[in-house]
């Protein structure tokens, strides 16, 4: 049986699955600041937030040089190295 | 054609990634000049940006499946629009050079007359008709233009954006018998727009401006500073299109513009 692809059929939008948590907070975590405004302002009190919380963890900041393109290989490839998760977080 | 689209567009430049995936539903237009307009029998006037053209349609068409099915912005992927916007199908028009009395959109850019060119913009909406059918100065359709350009995402938006202006073929004749070209066009653009900063704060009718605390905490001189819409006068892109009759210009409102979101590219149409 033949299949025909429609090339135009956009009436399912794409799902995307959330990758799988590990249940714990532990060890380094990547704070992202997408650069949109008051991303800090998000991020400041998540940070403080978390320190409460999980006070053993080491939290590392890092900025997108703007949020209207995709975050530098080199940027990712330094978070992923450095770190055990992310917090990558936007506001407006 | 859609080769050269493609080109333009998977540019760090153009940044086709951020266009598509920004919630502001943001999408490419394309801009076509040269000899290629004629060969491909391409509509540059009377409803040149609507339908009825099969080569306007399908060369933005192609491109836009290109960009879905080669890309991947699909939505929910990485397109990812809270409204969307038509464009997002299709939107290709050629340039009427013929009727154009200034430079055309390509020369301006560097190319040769001759050459055929696309160019793409990042849009956000339009085309956004101006309707005026009273003036009879340069100053007065200038001002015009710039009274209706300055609601682009919000009048109090300035500096934020740029400008897509497409001057229909009446208005370009008042324009010519005032002496009045691009350069004109965009200062008094920008001279109408200007407002203070004390003018765009946030007040009790729009939360939307400079927070009344950092206006405050200026001093004078810094809250008098006027601002015009556009950061600068080349944000102001214009070309000429449309039918002879009918004072009603467009306007295509632009994204995030500069290096941090999308700067107009533009691409020669090899040979082949």
């Amino acid at each position: 049986m033949t299949t025909i692809l429609d090339p135009t059929d956009e009436r399912v939008p794409v799902e995307r699955r959330v990758t799988p948590r590990s249940g714990r907070i532990a060890g380094n975590v990547a704070f992202l600041d997408i650069s949109k405004p008051k991303g800090n302002v998000l991020l400041d009190r998540l940070e403080a937030l978390l320190k409460a919380e999980a006070p053993g963890i080491q939290i590392n900041r890092y900025a997108k040089p703007t949020f209207a393109k995709p975050a530098p290989a080199d940027l990712r490839a330094q978070i992923a190295r450095d770190n055990d998760c992310v917090v990558e977080a936007l506001a407006d | 054609m859609v080769i050269a689209c493609v080109e333009a567009v998977c540019t760090d430049e153009f940044n086709i990634h951020g266009v598509m995936a920004t919630t502001m539903g943001a999408s490419p237009v394309i801009v076509v000049n040269g000899p290629v307009r004629e060969r491909l029998g391409m509509n540059m006037k009377l409803g040149a940006l609507g339908q009825g053209s099969r080569a306007n349609a399908t060369i933005g068409r192609a491109l836009r499946l290109a960009i879905r099915n080669i890309g991947g912005a699909r939505p929910g992927g990485t397109e990812r629009s809270t409204l969307g916007n038509p464009m997002k199908f299709t939107m290709c028009f050629p340039e009427w050079e013929e009727r154009n009395p200034w430079t055309p959109l390509h020369v301006e850019r560097g190319f040769a007359a001759g050459d055929s060119v696309v160019t793409a913009f990042a849009m956000s909406s339009g085309p956004t008709l101006i309707v005026d059918h009273d003036a009879r100065t340069g100053d007065h359709l200038a001002g015009s233009f710039g009274l209706c350009l300055d609601s682009i995402f919000h009048p109090r938006a300035h500096f934020a954006t740029e400008a897509l202006l497409v001057v229909a073929p009446e208005h370009v004749d008042t324009f010519a018998r005032d002496g009045y070209g691009k350069a004109e066009i965009r200062a008094r653009i920008q001279a109408v727009t200007a407002r203070s900063v004390e003018e765009l704060a946030a007040d009790e009718v729009s939360a939307v401006g400079f927070k009344p605390a950092l206006v405050e905490a200026m001093d004078e001189q810094a809250r008098a500073r006027k601002l015009p819409k556009f950061r600068r006068d080349e944000d102001i892109h214009i070309v000429v299109a449309g039918a002879e009759a009918g004072k009603f210009s467009g306007a295509f409102h632009g994204w995030v513009t500069g290096e941090v979101g999308s700067m107009p590219v533009s691409k020669i149409i090899e040979e082949v």
